[in-house]
């Protein structure tokens, strides 16, 4: 499998409408497309495909993740899909952190004939929603995006250089998340010095700076997760 | 047969459920005084009684109207039904549960953020294995199925456990007739395996959707579900004809002798579909009418409930679909 194109943004505004000022949950997550971090990610996703030089229509099937989703049905890929304005597969597999990689096994795995030719994933991770206000800034939202092909050669242009990463190898093991949240309606503070970069983007953050800055190089990144049972060992090797 | 050796097709070794035991009937739908009646509700969706993991008592007072309440009344959460199901169909199968290496899970009800909720229930179980969600809501029984269906099979662990489990009640507005009358709680969990033989083999198996109609069915994560009921009520039956036909073509099926199971939204618009593929009424698996709309887990707990039905040649076409709006199929045959 190559992954032939990356993106992450952070969201720091907030997506949500503020109400319930005396509670210490002090905005509702928004429920609406259109004001969602969603919406976000298709607008993302739009421009991200054209630089990668793909038209959507090329896209064969979207895989979704979200951590902490507004809305639990539809998914984010089926979202991600009424953005982009397609009628293709598209499902959410969520496994927290280990996300990517867990779809990136899948894909290892899946018998050639059915494994799609190209496929696009999104992460969501809108954390904030559920988070104290004062931890809101140290702890944004992230929309990830990966392209993601069996083909080498495939269409859509890897980013900037050209370079692009074949995936060697996936590992994942069971492991114990450390995140635990009480409702949907009440926000968690976090354990100081935690990690800052939440659900799946972390992993997408580190495959982006490899593939900008490790030319030829063979990398390991590994997901130790936050949320999630599941902690993955991404090989890598950045090829043009 | 050895564990090493890998089979042909995909194997679904057994299915089993979980409901919450309060039971809603039109009776006491009409009670709540919002305008529809046992009457009406069984003309337009056939329904006649749903359980609920909220207290009978707490609707009647309540109506759901606070429904960041729901949990803490609620005699069973989306994670309980499914340990519930998975019990059982653990002890039915004599499978220890160290023996199971993936849990997949399918619930548009999560327990709390921060999914997959499929690790809660595995913690919960005790198992020592990876698990994670795979989401599309009321299909996912088909797309569990075919999603595995699509791996090279030797590279799937010995047994996999799947699981479809919601507590749609817990988000009802019962001020609201439209929705009052539809939904159940309930699970179902299954087990899969490409090493041991089960009695019924995956034959085939589909999944689609299309998101640019994905807002037509929505569940807020701390709100409650709404959809365009009559706009999703059209594409059901029209998708699943469509899925139906694909596979009679197929397969050359033979409604004498195999067996059709829908999407259990509502029985009168399964009739719709039966009269269409003119499927006779002993050959159309349903338990819409006494256990209402028990979203993703609906299909698989109907195939549970006639198991013992099962015999050597017999067809199983599975046709569902809903919020994405997105759909399935699986054949299965017994063997």
């Amino acid at each position: 499998m190559y992954i032939r194109h990356l993106e992450i943004e952070k969201v720091t505004y907030p997506v949500g409408e503020i109400s319930n000022q005396n509670a210490s949950f002090n905005y509702t997550k928004s429920t609406q497309f259109i004001k969602s971090v969603s919406k976000r990610a298709g607008e993302l996703a739009a421009s991200f495909l054209a630089q990668a030089g793909v038209a959507p229509d090329k896209i064969s099937i979207i895989y979704g993740v979200s951590t902490a989703p507004h809305q639990t049905i539809p998914g984010e890929s089926q979202r991600m899909a009424k953005a982009l304005q397609l009628k293709i597969p598209c499902y959410d597999i969520i496994a927290g952190d280990a996300s990517l990689a867990l779809l990136l096994d899948t894909l290892i795995k899946t018998d050639p004939k059915n494994q799609p030719t190209l496929a696009l994933w999104v992460g969501v991770d809108a954390i904030t929603a559920y988070l104290e206000e004062r931890e809101k800034a140290l702890y944004p939202s992230y929309i990830s995006l990966a392209l993601i092909s069996k083909d080498k050669d495939a269409e859509g242009a890897s980013s900037g250089d050209g370079s692009k990463l074949l995936v060697k190898n996936v590992t994942l093991t069971k492991a114990e998340s450390k995140i635990k949240a009480k409702s949907f309606f009440e926000t968690i503070s976090l354990p100081e010095q935690e990690l800052r970069l939440f659900g799946a983007s972390g992993v997408v953050r580190d495959l982006s700076l490899a593939m900008k800055e490790m030319s030829g190089k063979a990398i390991q990144v590994r997901v130790i997760p936050e949320i999630g049972n599941i902690a993955a060992l991404i090989e890598v090797e950045v090829v043009r | 047969m050895s564990s090493d050796q890998t089979l042909s097709h995909l194997q679904l070794l057994g299915v089993a459920y979980a409901h919450p035991t309060s039971e809603i009937d039109n009776v006491f739908i009409e009670s709540l005084d919002i305008g529809t009646n046992d009457a009406w509700i069984t003309e337009k969706i056939g329904i006649k009684r749903r359980l609920s993991s909220l207290p009978i008592e707490y609707i009647r007072e309540t109506k759901n109207r606070d429904i960041s309440k729901a949990a803490t009344f609620a005699t069973h959460s989306v994670t309980d039904l499914a340990v519930e199901a998975t019990e059982k169909l653990l002890n039915q199968l004599y499978i220890p549960r160290e023996k199971i290496a993936l849990l997949v899970l399918n619930t548009c009800t999560p327990a709390l953020p921060f999914i997959p909720e499929a690790e809660r229930v595995s913690a919960k179980l005790g198992l020592n294995c990876i698990s994670y969600d795979i989401l599309t809501a009321c299909p996912a029984f088909a797309l569990h199925l075919h999603h595995f269906n699509q791996f090279r099979l030797e590279e799937l662990p010995e047994y996999i456990l799947g699981i479809c489990s919601a507590t749609m009640t817990q988000r009802v507005n019962y001020s609201d007739r439209t929705d009052a009358a539809i939904w159940s709680d309930g699970a179902a969990a299954y087990l899969l395996s490409a090493r041991h033989p089960g009695k019924l083999e995956i034959v085939d198996s589909s999944f689609s959707a299309d998101g640019t109609r994905c807002e037509a069915v929505v569940v807020d994560a701390s709100g409650y579900f709404h959809q365009d009921g009559r706009a999703v009520r059209d594409f059901s039956v029209r998708q699943t004809v469509r899925m139906l036909k694909q596979l009679e073509e197929r397969y050359a099926l033979d409604w004498n002798r195999d067996v059709f199971i829908g999407h259990q939204a509502n029985a009168t618009m399964l009739e719709q579909i039966t009269s269409n593929r003119k499927i006779p009424a002993a050959n159309h698996w349903s338990n819409a009418t006494m256990y209402g709309n028990q979203a993703a887990a609906g299909a698989p707990i109907v195939l549970s409930q006639n198991w013992h039905k099962l015999t050597p040649g017999m067809n199983v076409a599975v046709c569902v679909l809903g919020a994405g709006l997105s759909w399935g199929s699986v054949l299965l045959r017994a063997k």
